[in-house]
């Protein structure tokens, strides 16, 4: 199978496998950053997101923490009781 | 008690997560959603960060699969065109933080746009990543880059100037889930 022209691994540089496009680089510098405010405005996150964002985060953490150590409880109840009702073994006495 | 470097990695990125997010869904409620999803997995996968790309545009590539992801889960959970999202009230919002009608118009223009697109344009513009680092961060060439920013650039500067926007690429509202550049991020969690 033919390779993929414009397959890219991370490390390459992407410029060595693009190339130059004069046309298209000049039209992309004519239009940089004209519409950089009207974006910035419509992308404005509303206010307090971040703390909410901590908040969420923080429960989120706490839930798999507290959930991680009660698994971890449960399989050492678990693997205890084994041990406990488990036949002991006589070690070949008489 | 958050631990503090968790807390400066929500204070430093939040927000630029938020713009990828709402860029890609235009959904304020998802894309909140999405900023404490990134951030849990970035936080859960930061002992795998390597550094060879800047933490900024590791952070912006799981948020933009993740934005990905939320929207693909969107398109199978809809129903009916009552279930999607009305896109109208981001732009409500837009009006009365910004006060403008372009931005209003520039809105619906992004929303015409597919999602590889509206990350581009949104990475470009607002976070100022250079090309080479978008190519990284969405894991498509350069080229493709270079001309979905043209081609975006072009339909939303025709609707700031009223000039109504191109026939979008891709239309929004497809029931059905689209095909993708990419289905995993390649260091991302």
């Amino acid at each position: 199978m033919a390779p993929d022209p414009h397959h890219r691994s991370h490390g390459d540089p992407p410029e060595a496998l693009d190339p130059p496009d004069p046309a298209l680089d000049d039209e992309l510098r004519a239009t940089e950053g004209a519409l950089a405010e009207d974006l910035r405005a419509l992308l404005t996150p509303g206010a307090g997101m971040g703390r909410r964002t901590a908040d969420s985060v923080d429960r989120t953490l706490r839930a798999r923490s507290t959930g991680a150590t009660a698994l971890e409880l449960l399989g050492t109840g678990w693997r205890t009781l084994s041990l406990l009702v488990s036949p002991v073994d006589e070690g070949g006495r008489p | 008690v958050l631990d503090r470097q968790l807390r400066t990695l929500i204070d430093d990125h939040a927000e630029a997560v938020y713009r990828v997010a709402y860029g890609v869904l235009r959904d304020r409620g998802l894309a909140e959603d999405v900023v404490q999803e990134t951030m849990v997995k970035a936080w859960e996968a930061l002992d795998d960060f390597r550094g060879d790309a800047s933490l900024r545009t590791w952070i912006l590539r799981i948020a933009h699969n993740t934005s990905v992801s939320a929207l693909r889960r969107r398109r199978d959970l809809a129903t009916a065109p009552e279930d999607l999202p009305d896109v109208a009230t981001g732009d409500e919002t837009a009006r009365r933080a910004a006060g403008r009608e372009g931005v209003v118009a520039l809105g619906r223009a992004l929303d015409g746009l597919d999602e590889l697109s509206r990350s581009v344009v949104v990475l470009r513009e607002v976070e100022g990543l250079s090309y080479a680092q978008i190519a990284d961060a969405l894991d498509v060439p350069l080229a493709t880059v270079k001309t979905r920013l043209l081609r975006a650039r072009r339909v939303l500067q025709a609707a700031v100037e009223g000039d109504g926007a191109p026939h979008p690429p891709e239309p929004r509202r497809s029931r059905r889930p689209q095909p993708h550049h990419q289905e995993e991020p390649p260091h991302g969690p």
